[in-house]
């Protein structure tokens, strides 16, 4: 089924261009038919002319000993004019009946020859000798283009060496070959269809169309296509609180709470993918594949189900995970610069307080705007980083973006840490929630969604907590240790952070002071040190710096909390799992940019 | 991130009943006559030319007298035909509503019966060793691989691989129609094309035309789909 999904999804982006090419020019065919395509609007076949026996008798026959082999013997008028066409061994030719010569078509003659095939209003304005055309494919020749002035603009092409029209061509011809050529795939005007690109593009379009059809037979078979009318109740537990929702019996239960306003965490929109809509349900129910794919075990024992899965009808019992999240506005107290490109904005809830635990984040719901590219506070000591960023603005949409609380638990005031995302990465604009945020004045609003998450402590009095971190990964890690150091008795702390240089230390001070104090063993580490930095500490990767001191340490004895960049995170997680450490000692918050 | 699921994913999926069933009919019949080569399905390779060259130069001076013993004639055609157990020097004769064979000797009409064809439909074809199963004349009913302006018509089923028939013109025992399974397959293909179940010529259907249309959509809740996962990435912190 993921497989399958995978399939139809990435085939899907591959041929997605020439599927919308298929479409267009299937509908202009299917809304011209094909006598607007043929360019035979003003085509008649050339009357009949009746050979007479005087013209037969004078026939020339003068040239048979100059073919061999000749099968077939054609007599006939072209524009009152015996013509004899042979077929032999090496082709055919034709012959003027009066003279027993090889036939020509002498301009003149070439026009009659058009009218005869002509029934349009328009005249033949003009003529024109060839030897080729794009318009007649595969052809070659001595020829003449008769052009007419009708509407069409039709064109007449006579081929020189027969004394036949070779074909008829106007403007809705020329309209009517481009979409061959889109329906093909052949730009060559030859309408091959059975030409390599094509057959590629067949092969493709098969396996996307029959995954997308397996994909559609496995829907169905589940029940999830069923449409219902019949209202049901959905009986919600969430958190403490019980609700009835009512809804549509085939609704899942993920579009069921969402229409209440229930908020479910769900990154893929209910395709059964990103596993992030973790619900409770009776035991018994069904379990999907997709859940296989994305649940563990002991959740699926314990009744987790995904809530895009299963559809209110089949699961009217639902206990949604404590996730007490709600809209709140928080108004700007403070925004500072810690270091030459993060903020520290401080807001205080406008409404109530935000009960969260250290760890989790909240959503901003970065509204649209126009935003500078960059804030008009930059200190005077941190220019020369903003040097290469120029003043302007730019609009942007409304998104939503997360940040990790900084703080452990004042209810009333939040604390984030921003780094601004200068622009890059295939990016002609910054980060728009960054760069929203970094600018926004002490005393505006927003509204922020949370709290989420569950980069928690682990429980165990004996354990040893190892926080590693790097860049605005400060945030979650900084509001954890504070959280262990108000417990009456807080366990042994490392704390690995990484930078790029000093000044990119954030909340050095701070930790320093807790160094000190013994509390917490912080060890900064530099990627890229300079001379003004006049650093004698740890130097490197912070994962490099981690690995050497868990070599001479008993790894068991530790509990680790990573978060940080991506490339910082992967490399950690990465040189956690070459040391042995097991799984579920490992809790760590992806940046996943 | 908590993306407003679903409506596209609903309307994707509602569709895909729909539109989706007739996209994978496109897929597999377009599939079929991309894969196989026109040239092949027009059956070019079972036949070749079975008539013999001239001898001599004379037949030309049969001319005047042909065209005295039958008048309103447009187009002759001098041919050496396989016919009456032997290959024959006749004109084919083309009027506005027939073409016919008179034989260039005594400029009788020629009849063509049923052992002629047999005879000529093995000269024709180019399999190998010709296995005839049935000559016939057809006259009132065209099968669907036929179309019915061709009546009447001589057809000639062979046995082999491809089942082929190969149908010749009435009066002059030219090849004029060539029939096998794979021709056949592509005839089933087009008509699931172009959704004309009936004849399998009208590609001007409304019935099509409001399909394309859905399938407009169809794609594009399908491409906002697509994006949307992509983008999923799950959150950001920075």
């Amino acid at each position: 089924m993921k497989f399958m999904q995978w399939l139809h999804r990435w085939t899907g982006l591959i041929i997605l261009l020439q599927i919308i090419l298929w479409t267009i020019s299937g509908l202009y065919f299917a809304l011209v038919d094909h006598h607007g395509m043929k360019g035979h609007q003003y085509h008649q076949h050339p009357p009949t002319l009746s050979l007479n026996v005087e013209q037969v008798a004078a026939l020339d026959p003068s040239w048979w000993s100059d073919f061999s082999d000749i099968t077939k013997l054609r007599t006939r008028l072209i524009a009152n004019i015996p013509q004899v066409e042979i077929h032999h061994g090496e082709g055919i030719s034709f012959i003027d009946g009066r003279t027993g010569e090889p036939w020509r078509t002498h301009q003149n003659l070439a026009i009659q020859i058009a009218n005869t095939t002509y029934s349009g209003p328009g005249e033949a304005v003009r003529v024109a000798a060839i030897t080729r055309t794009r318009e007649l494919n595969g052809w070659q020749g001595q020829g003449y283009r008769i052009d007419y002035n009708d509407d069409l603009n039709t064109r007449v092409y006579v081929d020189s060496h027969s004394g036949q029209v070779l074909d008829h061509r106007n403007t809705p011809w020329v309209v009517a070959d481009w979409m061959f050529r889109l329906h093909f795939i052949d730009y060559t005007g030859g309408r091959n269809f059975n030409n390599l690109v094509i057959i590629t593009a067949g092969i493709v379009t098969l396996w996307f169309a029959l995954s997308g059809l397996i994909l559609l037979v496995k829907l169905i078979g589940s029940g999830e296509m069923r449409v219902s009318l019949r209202n049901t109740t959905l009986r919600a537990k969430v958190g403490n609180q019980d609700v009835n929702l009512q809804d549509k019996a085939h609704k899942t239960i993920l579009q069921t709470l969402q229409k209440h306003d229930i908020p479910v965490e769900s990154g893929c929109g209910g395709g059964g993918t990103c596993g992030l809509c973790t619900v409770k349900l009776a035991t018994t129910t069904k379990v999907t594949s997709a859940e296989r794919d994305l649940l563990s075990e002991e959740q699926l024992e314990q009744g987790f189900r995904l809530a895009c899965q299963h559809q209110i009808s089949d699961a009217p019992v639902v206990e949604v995970k404590e996730m007490d999240v709600h809209k709140y506005t928080l108004e700007l107290m403070s925004s500072e610069f810690l270091t030459p490109m993060l903020k520290e904005l401080r807001f205080r809830v406008h409404d109530g307080d935000i009960p969260f635990s250290a760890g989790q984040y909240m959503q901003f719901l970065i509204p649209s705007a126009q935003t500078p590219t960059r804030p008009s506070d930059v200190p005077e000591a941190f220019s020369p980083e903003w040097i290469n960023i120029k003043e302007a603005v730019f609009t942007h949409q409304e998104v939503r973006r997360s940040y990790s609380m900084a703080t452990s638990s004042d209810t009333q005031e939040l604390v984030f840490t921003v780094r601004y995302q200068p622009p890059g990465n295939g990016h002609d604009h910054p980060g728009v929630g960054s760069t929203y945020l970094c600018n926004m004045k002490v005393g505006q609003r927003i509204v922020a969604e949370g709290p989420y998450g569950e980069f928690q402590r682990l429980p165990g009095a004996d354990r040893q907590l190892f926080f590693i971190g790097g860049g605005a990964g400060m945030a979650p890690l900084r509001a954890l240790i504070q959280e262990e150091l108000s417990e009456p008795e807080p366990r042994s702390m490392v704390f690995y952070y990484g930078a790029r240089n000093r000044q990119e230390l954030v909340y050095a001070q701070e930790f320093n002071e807790l160094n000190q104090r013994g509390v917490v063993n912080y060890v900064p580490v530099l990627s890229e040190k300079q001379p003004s930095c006049e650093w004698t500490g740890e130097e490197g990767f912070v994962h490099e710096a981690v690995f050497a001191y868990l070599a001479q340490s008993d790894i068991q004895a530790f509990d680790f909390y990573v978060c940080g960049p991506p490339k910082m995170l992967t490399a950690t997680l990465k040189m956690l799992e070459q040391l042995g450490v097991d799984q579920s000692r490992i809790r760590f918050d992806d940046f996943g940019i | 991130m908590q993306t407003q699921s679903s409506s596209y994913r609903t309307w994707h999926r509602w569709l895909s009943l729909i539109v989706g069933i007739q996209m994978v009919i496109w897929a597999i019949s377009g599939a079929y006559m991309v894969f196989f080569k026109l040239p092949f399905i027009h059956g070019v390779h079972l036949t070749q030319e079975a008539d013999q060259p001239l001898t001599n130069q004379t037949t030309m001076n049969r001319l005047p007298d042909v065209l005295k013993a039958y008048p309103d004639v447009h187009d002759v055609h001098v041919v050496r035909r396989f016919i009456g157990g032997e290959y024959q020097e006749v004109a084919q004769l083309h009027t506005p509503d027939r073409k016919f064979l008179v034989s260039l000797n005594n400029l009788a009409t020629i009849t063509l019966n049923d052992r002629d064809i047999e005879a000529l439909a093995a000269r024709y074809y180019k399999k190998g060793e010709a296995e005839i199963t049935r000559v016939e004349l057809l006259t009132d009913n065209a099968p669907t691989e036929l179309n019915p302006a061709h009546l009447p018509i001589w057809r000639v089923d062979f046995d082999d691989f491809g089942r082929t028939s190969l149908y010749l013109h009435r009066e002059t025992g030219e090849m004029t129609v060539r029939r096998h399974d794979f021709w056949r397959g592509f005839d089933i293909m087009w008509m699931l094309h172009i959704m004309d179940y009936k004849d399998r010529t009208d590609i001007t259907t409304w019935w099509l035309r409001g399909f394309i249309l859905a399938t407009f959509g169809f794609t594009f809740t399908g491409t906002i789909l697509v994006i949307q996962t992509l983008r999923s990435s799950r959150r950001k912190l920075v």
